[in-house]
């Protein structure tokens, strides 16, 4: 039966998340700062509160044999717009932990590496961090050019190269190094290596990277000077294979999104109505203030996107996983799309303090302008979506 | 809980409808979507219409009484949508009677009921619509029509001019929309009433063949009984938020059109040597378009499962989709003719029917409902 409301369980789930949000926001200035890793290494910054919160995504696992409660995905998704509406800090801090998870890292390692490497370098660790985009090229792997070549003399891969936009380095043991592979049969591949930062004297991490949002995320450059280490360290699974699966994670990117262009209304809305503008779906367009207008034009967008975001959850809670790859790739395109007009349109409703700092708006817009980058730019995704709509081959359209 | 998946009816109710859109009313778009002032147009045929009529959506809400609805809202929105895909006229000469149907059967008096449902429950077609808009612009709204009603012994006399109702001609009743006083009121009144004519129909950019004619109210007197709901009054926001869900399911049938033409339109035509649909430029924006085009769907589905809940913010969804499904459904069709170049522009392609069928379509505000 067709139903495109949240129920009031879910409501009630999502609630909880509302709450702990309400106290994140309020640490949001704070953490709207580059960390400095000269005075500590130890990177988790401090919410006293959160020790007390209940596990938000479990509670939604939980509620799952009740009657009449969302799928896990669709209330996951919902639960992460409350921590992007939030500025909640988003760091690696652990698998299970409750929110969005950037553990990519070590579900490549289990993806594509051995059971005795998911062990070895994953199962405990305390982090680790994945390198594959390079100042040449993000988008486009072809550009790779950190290299892999093997000495039969040692028998080990010598690595050279640099990678940048690296995350959460400094609270990782370990470095997941993409390099073209030459030797042992290989011809420059593209293949994955497990670095440990402990003795490889020639990985060097380079300092915070100043940003324009999400700053206290941990962002730097690593470089690689004949970094040795033995054949154990490679992944040696598919990595097409490997890759494909993160697909499924693309939508939840659109839920980080939407939680943003969330705030950015709320807080458009609650300024329009304190000073007296009503919000009126009835009147005509001459009625209509034009800052009405507008803001009803992007609530239109928002609400377009929402419903894209729920469609692509809801199908990936009857689909085997990693079957469907394109409606969570159309998700993020189109809710990574919609906050960057919603921020910067709500923006201009607020006066000349509109981008103070005292305006939790601006950071907002700050924080979300790398989601229609990261993960696959809405461009090159919209490239793929494209290939899939009219059954052209990556040779044909690209 | 959020589910995507229709129940029975709405899947069979869809499939029905797709069925009819594909069976006979795509074979006569080009008849129906050709502009009228070249002489070869033609406006929908009774037998045509009994055949539209067939599938009996209307007739399921007249046969229900007590104000429940056998067809739901959503599901009327699938019909609507597929008859739009099919031809934009087919869909607004259902959804014109639909919005009076709806209007008498959820907010009529046991009387009005009882008196004018039964004429809407035959297999055979029969037109009736909300007469609300006024010449003058889409900006100015219900508030600011002039049609008005007067107080007289034993009823009200009513004097206006509404514009462009759908299918006029064939009405046996109009609900107008007029003002007492300050106040906004829904006074049925039949079509044949002294003082009620019916212009020719005036031809417009886009569903020439509905037949969009002004009336004429002049003096027309009716009884105090013809109050839309009598003493307990209506809710006149209600017909808009219904019109407004309506005319997104028939934006979304007619942007559904456009968007699969072009799809395969630019597979096959080359430019330059190079197949159309490979260029950056195009292959993006058709992302775009699919990506809008399904959600602007889920907008009015929303909206249509809104009003049938009673849900406190139904008005809200219905404007927003509404708004949404003019902007998105104005690109896309606007678009695509685009990348047809000449093409786009010839009457031998559907493209340009469809481009002013949706600019007709976006100026309905309150004429028809779902």
């Amino acid at each position: 039966m067709l139903n495109l409301e949240l129920s009031s369980r879910d409501e009630e789930i999502i609630g909880e998340a509302h709450r702990q949000a309400l106290i994140f926001r309020a640490y949001a200035p704070g953490f709207d700062r580059t960390q400095d890793h000269t005075i500590s290494t130890d990177v988790i910054f401090n919410v006293p509160e959160e020790k007390t919160f209940p596990h938000v995504r479990n509670m939604a696992r939980a509620a799952q044999h009740e009657p009449d409660v969302s799928n896990f995905d669709i209330l996951s998704s919902q639960i992460y717009m409350q921590e992007s509406w939030a500025a909640k800090v988003c760091y690696f801090r652990g698998m299970g932990a409750d929110m969005l998870d950037y553990g990519i890292a070590h579900k490549l390692v289990r993806a594509a590496g051995s059971e005795e490497q998911y062990s070895a370098w994953a199962a405990n660790a305390k982090g680790i961090a994945w390198g594959m985009t390079e100042p040449g090229g993000g988008s486009d792997p072809s550009a790779m050019s950190t290299a892999a070549r093997y000495d039969e003399a040692t028998k080990e891969w010598v690595i050279n190269g640099e990678k940048t936009f690296i995350s959460f380095a400094n609270a990782a043991s370990t470095v997941i190094v993409m390099a073209r592979a030459s030797g042992l049969g290989l011809n420059d591949v593209v293949t994955p290596f497990l670095v440990a930062r402990s003795g490889a004297p020639g990985m060097t991490f380079g300092p915070q990277m100043e940003k324009l949002g999400l700053r206290q995320w941990d962002t730097i450059s690593i470089s690689l000077v004949d970094v040795r280490v033995p054949d154990e360290n490679r992944l040696k699974g598919s990595l097409k294979t490997a890759l494909s699966t993160f697909n499924s994670t693309r939508g939840f990117i659109g839920a980080q999104a939407l939680g943003y262009a969330k705030a950015a209304l709320d807080t458009a809305r609650d300024a329009l109505v304190k000073q007296g503008i009503k919000i009126d779906y009835t009147a005509s367009l001459s009625e209509r203030p034009a800052a009405v207008d507008r803001f009803i034009k992007l609530e239109e967008l928002y609400e377009s996107s929402w419903l894209t975001l729920i469609n692509a959850m809801w199908r990936k809670g009857s689909t085997p996983v990693g079957q469907d790859v394109y409606y969570p790739t159309l998700c993020k395109i189109v809710c990574a799309g919609a906050v960057r007009r919603i921020t910067r349109g709500c923006l201009d409703l607020f006066g000349q303090d509109a981008t103070s700092k005292s305006n939790f708006l601006e950071q907002a817009m700050r924080d979300s302008r790398i989601l229609d980058i990261y993960e696959g730019a809405g461009d090159v995704l919209r490239l793929y979506i494209a290939r899939w709509i009219l059954g052209f081959k990556k040779s044909e359209l690209n | 809980m959020i589910s995507f998946e229709f129940n029975d009816v709405q899947a069979m109710t869809q499939s029905a409808a797709r069925k009819m859109a594909e069976s006979i009313i795509r074979p006569l778009s080009k008849a129906q979507s050709a502009f009228r002032d070249v002489a070869y147009s033609k406006p929908l045929s009774s037998d045509f219409l009994n055949q539209l009529s067939s599938l009996g959506l209307v007739q399921s809400i007249a046969t229900h009484d007590g104000g429940e609805s056998a067809s739901s809202r959503l599901v009327s929105s699938l019909v609507l949508e597929q008859f739009a895909w099919g031809d934009a006229n087919s869909a607004l000469a259902i959804a014109a009677p639909l919005g009076f149907v709806r209007a008498i059967s959820e907010q009529g008096s046991a009387r009005q009921r009882a008196e004018l449902l039964p004429s809407f429950t035959a297999d055979a077609y029969q037109a009736a619509a909300i007469a609300a808009a006024e010449p003058g612009l889409i900006s100015s709204g219900l508030k600011s029509i002039k049609t008005e009603i007067t107080r007289i012994d034993g009823g009200y006399v009513l004097n206006g001019r509404k514009a462009l109702v759908p299918v006029a001609a064939r009405c046996s009743h109009f609900l107008v929309i007029a003002r007492e006083g300050a106040e906004l009121r829904a006074i049925i009144v039949p079509a044949r009433t002294p003082g009620v004519s019916i212009e020719p129909a005036r031809y417009t950019m886009g569903c020439a063949s509905s037949e969009m004619s002004d009336v004429l109210f002049k003096d027309v007197r009716v009884g105090s009984d013809a109050l839309l709901g009598e003493e307990k009054g209506c809710d006149i926001q209600r017909l808009a938020d219904g019109s407004w869900t309506a005319i997104c399911a028939i934006l979304t049938g007619v942007s559904k059109s456009a968007y699969e033409f072009i799809v395969e339109y630019v597979k096959e035509r080359k430019v330059g040597g190079v197949v159309l649909g490979t260029k950056q430029a195009v292959a993006m924006k058709i992302v775009d378009m699919f990506a809008d085009s399904e959600s602007m769907r889920w907008m009015g589905w929303r909206a249509a499962n809104q009003l049938d809940s009673g849900g406190a913010e139904a008005t809200k969804y219905a404007r927003l989709a509404y708004g949404r499904a003019v902007d998105t459904a104005g690109w896309i069709v606007d678009e695509c003719l685009q990348y047809m170049g000449g093409h786009g522009l010839m009457a031998e392609y559907p493209m340009e029917s469809w481009f002013r069928n949706t600019k007709t379509l976006s100026t309905l505000e309150t004429a028809i409902g779902v």
